[in-house]
């Protein structure tokens, strides 16, 4: 009976399924559908997130509707206008020095009085950035000044009776301001200071009918024009004597050329910032720009014409925050931003003018920049005239139009720039008035009067929230949120003209040290930082991981190859800020000082490895077969042998391609002159040598493989094993002195050309450059490359490998034509995430890359990733600021780099693995 | 009643069976002497193999007469400390076909991969002993491995064609030669694929992929790749395993049809596959070859007790 019950196992199965196992299925699969939604959703939360952050930065600016009020002194056309940070109140000043202050809510006026009575104001000048006016008078002298609004606080329980009773947000005038009772239960007490300082003689028996000053650190620069031509600037510095605390004062005249007798009397006056340049301007557009950075010997700098439309007059010309960038209107409507570049000098005229040019102008601005002089230049420069802008120049700067900024069919009335940013706003004849951000050329809001009405006058508020202007009849103001306008795609991802360069560029420099700093947030170079870090990085990490892969797979014994791939691996759990650290501090100052070592290895330990190879060949079959145990040992070997190697040829290298000294020889530009033509360092041949000895060797094998190998074969066919191997050490030197001589013809004929490789991927040497990170970061990524290749190709199937090999092929045939192709998928997503991870490495690169970011490949420089850049700067970025979202769009396009390349990788791999399936 | 005492009995009459020598086979160690076995042979042969000891194989007189393409001398060969193959000698006769059987796991494989040295690969692996390949050694010290290969083609039990086109599966052995000439590669393709009587239904999709055949297809690409490369001797391991009768049926003609011209090789499970299309059959138990002899005599009026059980199925 008992045996009855027992089944063939002695024990009876439960045919029916525990709940306890349907519970734990049923957990183990909501746990896994919840951890899979969750990692999907954290992706796209990311992602939102970043999106919400930047979005901003391409929403447009708006303007409130108008506050419009009326205006005192109507008719008139103020010289200047202002409001207080709170838009609050208004101030003009008019030609006859009256100040009128005024509210903006109803127009009201608080204030009207005359700052001057006598002597009578004859030129005056505001500089919104500092707050700074100047003001200059009949008698030829001029006082300094300051017009700005105070405030000031008091709590209500201190005011006077009349002030407490006030309400939350409710404005009573007191005492020639403003008092507001604020949210926080304080008072508010705004009012519009003046300050002035003594006169000063600035010059002699004639009125000032132009002035402008310009403040430096510890000095004053005037440039005054009197009403009969004499055109002075006047350099005041103070100093202080700690000891008694007394401040002299030490003036510095300099009279500049001016002719009156040909020329009118100038509309416009306007000293640089750092009063080293002076521009004078007519109304006819005409303007002469005098170099005053030795006072002692002022020059005119050059002259040129601001309104080249014909018919045009110009009619405003203001200076942008830091007084660089001059920015003119005309009577044809055109609004264009002017400063001063420093191209190289291209010749020299006969009467002792630099011809300069500069490049990349668009047709129509270079057409008009080709100065009548330039008619004289040699003929090989005329020949450029289309391609480049030339202008003849004393200083050799050059001021070029970077920027229209606006074009319209009224002429511009007024112009008024910002205080804190390179916002630039301009009225029309047509009643209307735009604001602009000059260095992208974003158009940020347009405005217009009730009835056509040109606003005469017109300013932006302090905090760069609103608009204020003035009509013959009314005062305006609105308030603008100007967004982010720094930015528009195509000044993150274009070419900007950015003040001071030569020509539109891609640049990243987010933080400047004034207030005045242009920021400069071209996103392209990080992009290509980040390129470079990679395509560096890969160029030497994923051939050493995918051959070392083969390597342990194909041919080495599974035990040995049980020991190396941990070993392998275990350099993945290297932090990549240790990393970082030695490339940074250790691996950089080293290879400084062995570059030409360094640039042999790249051939020597191959050359070692390749030469062991066949030597071993020649051994006797049996002791060949005896140790070879020791083959992978001695293989290991060839690398520090290599490096020794490289290390005796280094110097050499040195002496014959790089003259003796390859830091020196990488910085050297040929300026044309004979004597730099014969120099050591002329010869470009080193730097081709580096390009074209991998590619030769790749053409001499080629050729090898494709025709020697065959004519030799049938030959080989009926030799002996020792004189095979023999013949093929034989083919290899030969082969190897056939690589050197044909890089060298290369080289040679290349450089006799004239084409240099400096200037491309070589060029001047910078400790922290591509080639230590792309050493370091390539290290990085051999471990993750490895495994992978590694398994991928461990995975191909025995089988296979079994057919290749019973068929009569070697390893390496067997490896080349069936089990790489196989694991094609593999090696690919293999090298797709080596990829990836080098694209997001942040520490490595933040410490060995320089974090320079410059937009060249040479491999000797250093570079700025998108992740370093963000490691580096996120920390300090002003919350929300411009900086702070691009920052975050930094993130974005970093994030979708590696979104594409790892749904490249998946996709191809996918594909690729189809086909192994069928296996 | 269950199954299980059903089958009791009919075990308990036969001498000690395969599970119980499995354990003790390995204990011999190389160089272990070897044990004469008297003669007359009696059924108690596979106890004798069973206790360790030593035995010579039978083989037939009629093989003597035979030239042979590949010599089998005092092979033995160890996976690690496990002795797989014990002694072997036998001669395979050129231009015929010679089947190998036995049960599973009795070293057929092992055998016949061993005469191309596919066994290298494997790491920890001992032999001793020699073969010749048409008089050449096989195992001698400074025998290129490579050429050898070269003068061997070798079908596998699973079909394994490459992940190429059919052409390129063909003339595989070409290419790593070096061949570039396109008229010997189509001529050679072709006359392989008809060898392998796969070309009228390829002839039109020569680059289509190699995995796009059927099983049997695939089968007989993978013969017509071995065939292409000109073999010495062809190695068949099962290689009608995994495919349907009428794809066997066509590989067994394929056989019959390529003997004489080629010495095949071939290891089969399946008993009237080898009396059809072999000419000499090797019984092979637990490492050793016990009978080898014309087919028609192994199946018919084998020596040995052994083999006739196993040849009328009678056998573990
Ligand atoms: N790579 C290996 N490592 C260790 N032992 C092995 C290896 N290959 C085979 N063996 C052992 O050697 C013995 C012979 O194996 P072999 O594959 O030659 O058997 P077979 O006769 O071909 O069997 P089947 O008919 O099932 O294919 C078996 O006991 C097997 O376990
Ligand atoms: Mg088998």
């Amino acid at each position: 009976m008992n045996k009855d019950q027992t089944s063939f196992t002695g024990r009876t199965r439960e045919r029916k399924t525990k709940r306890s196992v349907h519970f734990f299925d049923l957990v183990a699969r909501t746990t896994i559908t919840i951890g899979g939604l969750m990692t999907v959703v954290a992706v796209f939360t990311v992602c939102i997130f970043l999106v919400w952050v930047v979005l901003p930065l391409f929403t447009s600016a708006s303007a409130s509707a108008p506050q419009r009020s009326a205006v005192a002194l109507a008719g008139e056309r103020p010289l200047f206008i202002g409001s207080d940070e709170y838009r609050r109140l208004g101030w003009a000043l008019y030609p006859d020095s009256t100040l009128n202050v005024f509210r903006l809510d109803n127009g009201k006026t608080i204030v009207n009085r005359k700052l001057f009575e006598s002597p009578k104001m004859t030129a005056a000048v505001y500089s919104t950035q500092f707050a700074d006016a100047a003001f200059g008078f009949e008698d030829g002298s001029v006082r300094l000044g300051r017009i700005s609004f105070g405030t000031s606080f008091i709590e209500s329980a201190d005011a006077e009776p009349g002030l407490r009773e006030l309400k939350t947000g409710e404005v009573v005038e007191h005492n020639g301001g403003l008092v507001e009772k604020v949210p926080s239960g304080q008072l508010r007490e705004l009012a519009l200071s003046v300050k002035l300082e003594e006169a000063v003689p600035a010059i002699e028996g004639t009125p000032v009918a132009r002035i402008d000053a310009a403040r430096g650190s510890n000095n004053m620069v005037f440039a005054v024009l009197g009403q009969d031509g004499q055109l002075v600037i006047e350099n005041v510095r103070a100093r202080r004597n700690i000891m008694t605390g007394k401040t002299t004062f030490t003036k510095q005249t300099a009279r500049l050329p001016f002719d009156k007798s040909t020329h009118r009397l100038p509309m416009f006056l306007r000293l640089a910032g750092l009063g080293d340049n002076v521009f004078v301007a007519w109304e006819d557009g005409t303007l002469v720009r005098y170099d005053t950075r030795n006072l002692a010997a002022p020059v005119v700098a050059e002259e040129m014409d601001l309104v080249p439309e014909p018919g045009g007059s110009l009619t405003a010309l203001e200076f942008l925050i830091g007084k660089a960038t001059l920015v003119s209107g005309d009577s044809v409507g055109n609004v264009r931003a002017w400063f001063r570049v420093k191209p190289e000098p291209v010749a020299t005229l006969d009467d002792g003018k630099q011809v300069i040019a500069t490049r990349d102008l668009p047709a129509s601005v270079a057409s008009r920049l080709v100065h009548p002089s330039a008619q004289t230049l040699p003929q090989h420069l005329r020949d450029r005239a289309k391609e480049l802008a030339f202008m003849p120049s004393n200083d050799g700067s050059m001021l070029v139009p970077a920027h229209l900024i606006h074009t319209g069919k009224a002429g511009v009335v007024a112009l008024a720039s910002s205080a804190r940013t390179r916002l630039l706003a301009a009225s029309y004849a047509d009643g209307s008035a735009s604001l602009h951000q000059v260095t992208s050329e974003k158009h940020l809001a347009t405005v217009s009067s009730d009835n056509a009405a040109p606003f005469t006058s017109i300013a932006i508020t302090p905090k760069d929230d609103g608009l204020v202007a003035v009509t013959a009849a009314s005062a305006y103001s609105w308030a603008v949120d100007v967004g982010y306008p720094e930015t528009t795609t195509l000044s993150l991802l274009g070419k900007v003209w950015y003040e001071g360069y030569e020509k539109p560029e891609h640049i990243w420099q987010s933080v400047g040290g004034t207030d005045d700093f242009e920021p400069k947030l071209g996103l392209v170079p990080l992009i290509f930082g980040t390129l470079k870090a990679t395509i560096y990085s890969l160029m030497f990490g994923v051939p050493i991981a995918l051959l070392a892969a083969i390597y342990t797979s194909e041919f080495l014994s599974p035990r040995a190859r049980g020991q190396i791939k941990p070993a392998i691996e275990m350099m993945a759990s290297l932090p990549s800020v240790v990393l970082g650290f030695i490339a940074a501090l250790v691996i950089a100052p080293a290879v400084e000082g062995v570059v030409p070592a360094l640039l042999c290895a790249l051939i020597c330990v191959p050359l070692v490895f390749l030469i062991g190879a066949y030597v071993w060949q020649l051994l006797p079959y049996k002791i060949a077969l005896g140790y070879g145990h020791a083959r992978f040992p001695l293989m290991v070997l060839a690398f520090p042998l290599g490096l020794w190697l490289s290390y005796i040829v280094g110097p050499w290298v040195e002496h014959w391609f790089f003259a003796g000294n390859i830091k020196l020889w990488l910085n050297w530009a040929p300026s044309g002159t004979p004597a730099d033509l014969d120099s050591a360092y002329h010869s470009a041949v080193g730097g081709w040598m580096l390009l074209f000895v991998p590619l030769s060797a790749a053409l001499v094998g080629f050729a090898i493989m494709q025709f020697l190998n065959p004519m030799i074969r049938p030959l080989a066919s009926t030799w002996d094993r020792k004189r095979a191997a023999l013949m093929d050490v034989v083919k290899f030197l030969a082969a190897a002195a056939a690589t050197l001589v044909l890089a060298l013809f290369f080289s040679a004929a290349l450089s006799a050309i004239g084409f240099d490789a400096r200037g491309s991927f070589i060029d001047t040497y910078v400790q922290r450059n591509a080639m230590v990170v792309g050493l370091i970061m390539g290290f990085a990524i051999i471990p993750i490359v490895y495994t992978i290749s590694d398994d991928a190709l461990n995975s191909v199937p025995r089988h296979l490998r079994s057919a290749s090999l019973g068929a009569g092929a070697t390893q390496w045939q067997t490896t080349i034509r069936i089990i790489v192709p196989t694991a094609m998928s593999g090696l690919f997503s293999a090298v797709m995430i080596g990829i990836g991870r080098a694209v997001g490495e942040t520490m490595i690169v933040l410490m060995a890359a320089g974090n320079t970011a410059v937009l060249e490949w040479n491999i000797f420089s250093g570079f700025r990733t998108l992740s370093a850049n963000i490691a580096v700067e996120l920390p300090e970025a002003v919350k929300n600021s411009t900086h702070f979202r691009t920052l975050f769009l930094a993130a974005l396009v970093l994030f979708a780099m590696t979104f594409v390349l790892n749904t490249i990788a998946e996709m191809v791999r996918l594909r690729f693995r189809k086909r192994a399936f069928q296996l | 009643m269950t199954r299980m005492t059903h089958k009791m009995p009919s075990k308990q009459d036969q001498p000690p069976t395969g599970h119980a020598v499995e354990g003790t086979a390995s204990a011999e160690q190389p160089g272990a002497s070897p044990v004469a076995i008297p003669e007359p042979v009696s059924n108690n042969r596979l106890a004798a193999i069973a206790r360790g000891e030593n035995v010579t194989s039978l083989t037939h007189d009629a093989l003597k007469k035979e030239v042979p393409v590949v010599e089998v001398k005092n092979f033995n060969l160890w996976y690690g400390a496990k002795k797989a193959l014990f002694d072997i000698n036998m001669l395979i006769p050129k231009g015929k076909v010679t089947a190998l059987i036995g049960p599973s796991g009795c070293g057929k494989s092992t055998l016949l991969r061993s005469v191309n040295r596919l066994n290298d690969l494997i790491d920890n692996i001992q032999i001793k002993g020699d073969m010749l390949l048409n008089d050449d050694s096989i195992y001698g010290p400074g025998v290129d491995v490579i050429e050898l290969r070269k003068r061997m083609g070798m079908v596998f039990q699973k079909s394994n064609p490459f992940p190429m086109s059919i052409f390129e599966n063909v003339v595989y052995s070409l290419r790593i030669d070096g061949e570039r000439n396109r008229r010997t590669l189509e001529d050679v393709c072709e006359r392989s694929l008809r060898g392998a009587a796969l070309w009228e239904e390829v002839k039109d999709r020569l680059h289509e992929s190699g995995l796009s055949l059927s099983g049997g297809q695939q089968q007989r690409l993978c013969i017509a790749r071995a065939i292409a490369a000109e073999p010495e001797v062809l190695l068949m391991d099962e290689p009608c395993s995994a495919l349907d009768p009428i794809a066997t049926g066509k590989i067994e003609d394929l056989i019959q049809a390529l003997s004489g011209e080629y010495s095949i090789l071939i290891v089969t499970h399946n008993m009237q596959q080898a009396s059809r299309s072999s000419d000499f059959t090797a019984f092979m138990y637990l490492g050793r070859v016990i009978e080898y002899g014309p087919t028609l005599d192994i199946f018919t009026k084998p020596l040995c007790r052994e083999t006739e059980d196993y040849v009328t199925g009678r056998f573990g």
